[in-house]
């Protein structure tokens, strides 16, 4: 059975997907044996795409592609070339890398646009005295993500408005660097008085082809939808990073980059097998055919079936947990979702005498171990990472959670609304915050 | 029929001793235009490293399964390698060199939040690292991107003098590429312990003899890197940095999935248990057998280019501390009018396409055609031979 098919059908238990069945313990042998074995406890991701939670689950196709590309010998420089050559075909773009991840992008597009194609350049790496080594960043994208230019030798140039931008040009620049935080910022980014991020991407394009400027788009997490894979280099942006461990289902330690062929190809020599400050960038032969088969099955899915198959498991949890008195649930506005459908869940937590971070922490460490996201509209669920079936035990354990919480308010030792608030602790707030909250802005700078 | 998952990782178990995956469907190298290669160099990262056993493949498919939290399973496995090696501390890296970038940041930065946030830039940090001359490689860019300088040394003498304020660190290299070196490792170790410093060690494709994975620790090098995807059969993008444990720690910290410096270097929850799963594996696969086996593969190529005029074939002894046996093939070039170099290109060429090396590339003394079984299926080494007596009598 295909995964395709499988999202059409309407219930989710049919839905289910070998590979899923497995993690519930269908198989004789227990598929989570590798990791009880070491003493640790698989979790239910409920919270999404987190690199420190492994990323996302690669689906049979890619996996029997990896399986398939492990079997032989073969010389990565030309392999490099073909799956670039074919993932570039396939999203519509001059050109493509697989890449170690979004991380292992920035860095070796900025140093395709610091060394370009001078071998001396490149060895001094990441000394870049007498070379083009600004990068240029608004305030608001100068997240810890820029940190992957400063590793190859860029110095951070902030700016905050366009003509603040327009004038940080100069005989040094390198490149500029953009990162795509329009889901989490852009509606309210007028709203309240952002630090920075004041330029769109249109302005941004236009302002580096003025200066001939090569602008590098951090679009990490900004897939779904697929057409993302080209809408940027179709605007105009010379090369985009993304990563292949989260929507798109690839291994997690893969990313790619795409854009103009002749950054991408310098691009590609700075990372393994060729040695030099990109050695580090080690990409095997597996992941590299893993992407194209990440890639192939992520230009054939029906999204809007996803779409629904995520929604209909955030209807099943509301109906559990909406008869629970006095807890509230509902969707988190699609403005400010990283293009998953979410859910969040809030309840009064001085009359419960429990905060988010109290729920957070009894579904973490329950068992199953599930991981949430605190945030400021309280509990998050996020369904994308969630293998169907799994709302099921969530919402169980939401459910006794806070039923318990609630019983047993009176019983635990009373605390203020200030005590319940200092216990709470933001996930990344980057996904997702209150722009109504004056706070929220300073906190997630404070975090990174 | 389409087979499952488990069916494929079992006919996995197969396809390690047949190069080519299921009969009549072209391989997903062949639909990319792409020919596979029999390799007869070895563990060369330009040929894509190893090809993972079974055992190996199986736990990355079981770990592929489900989420975990990296930290946690991170510590688990570094525990576990700190046990099979009896180094204090180990974890799991993107490679021998993401090992070596990420001990130049723990003797460096260390774990302090601000100095990690300032690398490359070293300022008001140690921001030396003192190296013999020899063991300069295109590898030291792993050392030199987190913006350290390194400082070319040839004797032990010069070594001590090269110690100041600002050295953080001693580094050596165990390679092929390096040899020749003046000062031993364990007087590298005694030099770099004498002045309080920590000795960091590019061990990279020093296995076998499996001994070394426990065996620098214990001579006292403090921090150890290893390739995952060379002799040790694991991930292609895989290493090991062990050693003492505050200096593990302080290199775990700056190592992704936090979101440092060094998470260019990204490892996945498959390759940390593929990686382990490697070790143990090794760990218990008889090598003295594995040594007569790929003997005997090579005495074989040797016995089938005999009949061939004026082929001479003769083993290389290795010089460095890892080894696997290895066949020169050489003739009389201008009787068969063909030099090594065009062999080597010929073999690339021809179908199937096979790899194998120019001797001299390695050491000028050195002749002819190398033969290296390390990566040879078994077979492969008859195919190979038979190509080079094709090419030698036209």
């Amino acid at each position: 059975m295909r995964r395709r098919t499988l999202f059409r059908g309407a219930g989710l238990l049919t839905a289910l997907p070998s590979f899923a069945r497995r993690a519930f313990g269908a198989s004789p042998n227990d598929p989570l044996a590798v990791y009880k074995r070491l003493g640790l406890r698989p979790i239910i991701n409920a919270a999404g795409t987190y690199t420190h939670l492994g990323g996302s689950l690669m689906p049979p196709e890619v996996i029997a592609a990896m399986n398939d590309a492990a079997q032989g010998y073969v010389p990565i420089r030309d392999l490099t070339k073909a799956t670039g050559e074919r993932i570039a075909q396939l999203t519509g773009n001059d050109a493509a890398l697989v890449t170690t991840g979004a991380a292992g992008a920035i860095f070796v597009g900025t140093c395709a646009c610091i060394a370009g194609d001078d071998p001396d350049k490149a060895k001094r790496l990441p000394f870049t005295d007498g070379m083009k080594n600004e990068v240029i960043v608004q305030k608001l994208h100068n997240t810890g993500w820029t940190r992957q230019c400063e590793a190859a030798g860029a110095r951070m140039v902030e700016v905050e408005y366009k003509d603040q931008m327009e004038r940080a040009i100069n005989g040094r620049t390198a490149m500029l660097y953009f990162l795509i935080a329009d889901k989490h910022f852009g509606r309210y980014r007028d709203m309240i008085d952002a630090p920075g991020g004041k330029a769109p991407l249109a302005e941004c394009v236009a302002i580096a082809k003025a200066a001939r400027i090569p602008l590098l788009v951090d679009a990490a997490a900004e897939l779904p939808p697929p057409e993302n894979l080209s809408a940027y280099t179709k605007q105009g942006v010379d090369l985009v990073a993304f990563s292949g461990g989260k929507g798109l289902r690839g291994p997690q330690n893969a990313g790619l980059l795409l854009g103009r062929k002749d950054l991408v190809e310098i691009a590609a020599t700075f990372q393994s097998p060729y040695s030099g400050i990109g050695r580090d960038l080690k990409i095997s032969k597996e992941a590299m055919i893993g992407m194209v088969a990440a890639v192939e099955r992520y230009m054939k899915v029906d999204h809007a079936a996803e779409w629904k198959s995520w929604a209909a498991q955030i209807d099943y949890m509301r109906s559990v947990l909406d008869k629970v008195p006095g807890v509230e649930t509902g969707y988190v506005p699609k403005e400010i979702t990283n293009h998953v459908p979410r859910l969040w869940v809030k309840w009064d937590e001085k009359s419960f005498n429990f905060s988010r971070e109290d729920c957070f922490k009894a579904l973490q460490e329950g068992d199953p171990s599930i991981v949430a996201l605190r945030t400021p509209m309280g509990v998050t669920i996020v369904p994308w990472m969630m293998v169907p079936g799994q709302e099921r035990s969530v919402a169980q354990r939401l459910r006794e959670v806070l039923e318990r919480a609630r019983k047993t308010a009176r019983s635990r030792p009373l605390r203020t609304e200030t005590e319940l608030a200092r216990a709470f602790g933001m996930d990344n707030p980057i996904d997702e915050w209150d722009p109504g909250s004056d706070g929220v802005l300073s906190q997630w700078r404070g975090a990174l | 029929m389409k087979l499952s998952r488990r069916e494929v990782v079992c006919a996995g178990a197969a396809a390690l001793a047949s190069p080519a995956p299921a009969a009549g469907a072209p391989s997903v190298y062949e639909r990319l235009g792409i020919r596979p290669v029999i390799n007869a160099v070895g563990t060369l990262t330009t040929l894509s490293g190893s090809v993972m056993p079974q055992e190996v493949k199986q736990a990355m498919e079981e770990a592929s399964r489900s989420f975990v939290r990296i930290h946690e399973l991170q510590e688990k496995v570094g525990r576990r390698l700190a046990e099979l090696t009896g180094a204090e501390a180990a974890f799991v890296t993107a490679g021998a060199s993401a090992s070596l970038c990420l001990a130049t940041c723990a003797v460096t930065a260390g774990k302090d939040r601000a100095k990690i946030n300032q690398l490359p830039d070293l300022t008001g940090m140690k921001s030396e690292m003192v190296i013999q001359k020899v063991h300069r490689n295109s590898y030291d860019h792993a050392f030199r991107m987190v913006g350290v300088k390194l400082v070319d040394v040839e004797t032990a003498g010069e070594v001590r003098r090269a110690i100041n304020d600002k050295t953080a660190a001693l580094a050596m290299v165990l390679s092929h590429n390096s040899l020749g070196h003046k000062v031993e490792l364990e007087d590298m170790i005694s030099i770099a312990h004498a002045a309080n410093l920590p000795l960091i060690l590019d061990a990279a494709a020093e296995l076998p003899p499996a001994e070394n994975l426990s065996r620098f620790v214990k001579m006292g090098a403090d921090l150890v890197a290893f390739s995952g995807g060379k002799n040790l059969r694991g991930p292609q993008c895989s290493g090991i940095l062990m050693g003492r444990k505050d200096l593990i720690d302080a290199a775990y910290v700056n190592s992704s999935p936090n979101n440092h410096f060094a998470r260019i270097a990204k490892v996945g929850k498959e390759e940390i248990v593929g990686l382990l799963a490697a070790v143990e594996l090794f760990l218990k696969r008889d090598h003295a057998s594995e040594r007569r086996e790929w003997t005997s593969m090579l005495n074989r190529v040797a016995d089938r280019l005999k009949r061939v005029p004026s082929v001479h074939t003769e083993f290389i002894p290795n010089l460095d501390y890892s080894h696997s046996p290895r066949l020169s093939v050489q003739w009389d070039e201008t009787r068969a009018s063909i030099t090594v170099d065009e062999m080597v290109r010929r073999l690339r060429e021809g179908e199937p396409s096979i790899e194998a090396s120019d001797m001299t590339k390695f050491r000028p003394s050195w002749k002819g055609l190398g033969v290296f079984p390390y990566n040879l299926m078994p077979g492969e080494e008859i195919v190979v031979a038979d190509r080079i007596a094709q090419i030698l009598t036209g």
